[in-house]
């Protein structure tokens, strides 16, 4: 599976700053509202490298995960 | 392959907010703390040393670190993360410290405590993160807020001239001798970030080879407080927070002071410091005592509180548990004063002796004060040299001796408890007399006042059998 991130929408605080940071591009404002009221994050395939940026930017524990594209199927 | 993600050091549950399957933490979004948690859960990871890690949180929003660090944890006083963080480096030698400390926390109430800690040298690592306002009370002005940043409490902004100067931590640390490593850095967009991450890994890193105190402080946003967006907010602090306080390592190396840990005082360096080079010999005997509570009381300057010292130097000299409880009031001489020693084969739980079993009365206000006190079949000795009445309960063992009066005509009338402590010893056999006459010249600090007092201890064991023994 490619490189993405699974973004966790009840974790998600909806600061945006992941948003700012992907360079990419690959993370944009969801339309849905999670149980706390905040519009989450989605991610978009848009060629994501697994850097991780977004990772360190967000303050949450578990908002992001971020998976590498290892070769492997079945990740 | 998972690349990035919660680390293993954050507990699986944070269960303050919602109970069992809450995972979410208490900051407000866009945060600086969540980062600075993130980064040091990862670097504990990393290292592996998640199970010596003691985590010294703070008053302020990151109050609540011990929800969130599956470490050992202590939540402190506000501001002492330093000292109780010192107390724990100083006495588990295997434990990483870490003392997470805001602005208001570190710069403001516990400037004293960091300030000291850092002076020491102390095998603590310091998180300072520095936010520029007091995030948790609302947004009030810190000691860190910059001149002109507008606050709760300084609505037109914080004028130097009436304010004073943000305090730079970094800076006046960098004054010290003692500190390894101290560096400030800033969370204001990724590569920061990644950076701090270097600056936290090192610091704790230090701890691990034991170099010394180190001290990172972290630029952080308060969106909500400095009322901004969370994106704004970082690039404020890239715009405004930086330029006041310059993100840039300030030291890295060794100390210039050789760390000198505490340690165990010898046996031959405590008799050297409390003059005990004279061995003595004591013959310990077989039978058991019953647990003695003695209390001596008098005024300052009867040498009450130092004859407390002798009788307790003596039951230890015969290999029993003793304790020993000053109590007095600011004056040096005249005030009120009573010691209270515990004599026991048993462990002793409480230096007090509210009730005790021997009283020693010097005068007659002690007498008034304490003979209510003395346990029923207890005995009361009266220094009857200044004491005129008479005790008046009649369910305990009284002793009249003129205490003064026998120390007086031996040379040493600030000796009358030595001559009490005679009596007690030949009233009750607790301990020989020949072992008060052994531990005087040990337990007194006057050595030329010895032969006197061992003349009172004489003159009373005179006095006792001739006048008091067959009572």
């Amino acid at each position: 599976m490619a490189n993405h991130v699974v973004i966790s929408d009840e974790r998600c605080k909806a600061c945006r700053l992941c948003i700012e940071t992907c360079p990419t591009h690959s993370l944009e404002q969801g339309s849905r509202l999670n149980k706390s009221g905040y519009q989450f994050t989605r991610f978009v395939q848009n060629g994501c490298t697994a850097c991780g940026l977004c990772f360190y930017m967000c303050p949450e524990p578990e908002a992001i995960t971020v998976i590498k594209d290892d070769g492997k199927s079945g990740e | 392959m998972v690349k990035h993600t919660k680390p293993k050091t954050f507990y699986e549950d944070f269960v303050r907010k919602g109970g069992p399957g809450e995972k979410n933490t208490h900051y407000c979004p866009g945060c600086g703390h969540g980062n600075v948690h993130k980064l040091i859960a990862e670097v504990i990871d990393e290292l592996g040393i998640q199970d010596r890690v003691i985590f010294c949180s703070p008053v302020g929003c990151s109050v609540f670190a011990y929800y969130y660090f599956d470490t050992g944890n202590i939540q402190c006083a506000h501001g002492r993360a330093p000292a109780v963080g010192t107390g724990l480096a100083r006495s588990l030698e295997n434990s990483i410290i870490i003392s997470y400390q805001g602005d208001g926390d570190l710069a403001g109430i516990g400037m004293g405590a960091i300030m000291h800690a850092a002076n020491r040298g102390e095998h603590i690592a310091v998180f300072f993160v520095n936010n520029a306002i007091y995030g948790m009370t609302g947004g009030q002005m810190a000691p860190t807020t910059i001149v002109g940043q507008k606050t709760l409490t300084t609505p037109l902004g914080r004028s130097a001239g009436r304010d004073g100067f943000p305090l730079t931590m970094c800076e006046i640390i960098n004054n010290l001798a003692a500190p390894v490593f101290i560096e400030r850095v800033s969370l204001g967009n990724a590569a920061r970030i990644l950076k701090a991450k270097k600056a936290i890994k090192q610091a704790l890193v230090n701890q691990v080879e034991k170099k010394g105190f180190s001290f990172v402080e972290i630029l952080s946003p308060c969106p909500i407080n400095w009322k901004m967006q969370p994106i704004e907010a970082r690039k404020w602090l890239i715009d405004k927070l930086e330029p006041v306080f310059p993100v840039k390592n300030f030291r890295n190396g060794d100390s210039q002071v050789k760390y000198d840990p505490p340690r165990p005082v010898s046996d031959e360096e405590m008799k050297k410091l409390f003059n005990l080079e004279k061995d003595i010999s004591i013959k310990q005997k077989e039978e058991h005592i019953s647990e003695q509570l003695v209390k001596l009381a008098g005024f300052g300057g009867q040498g009450v509180l130092s004859g407390g010292i002798l009788l307790a130097n003596c039951a230890i000299a015969e290999k029993h548990n003793t304790s020993w409880l000053p109590s007095y009031g600011p004056e040096m001489r005249g005030g009120t004063a009573n010691a209270g020693v515990i004599i026991s084969d048993g462990q002793i739980g409480s230096p007090l002796v509210d009730n005790p079993n021997f009283f020693i009365a010097m005068n007659g206000p002690s007498l008034d004060s304490f003979e209510d006190q003395v346990l029923p079949g207890g005995t009361i000795l009266v220094n009857s040299s200044l004491i005129e009445r008479k005790v008046n309960r009649s369910d305990i063992k009284t002793l009249y001796a003129p205490l003064t009066e026998i120390a007086q005509q031996a040379g040493a009338v600030a000796a009358a408890t030595v001559a009490g402590i005679t009596m007690y010893a030949l009233s009750t056999g607790i301990i020989a007399v020949d072992t008060i006459r052994q531990v005087i010249p040990l337990s007194i600090k006057r050595k030329a006042l010895i032969d006197e007092n061992l003349k009172v201890v004489d003159a009373a064991r005179e006095y006792y059998e001739k006048n008091l023994a067959k009572t």
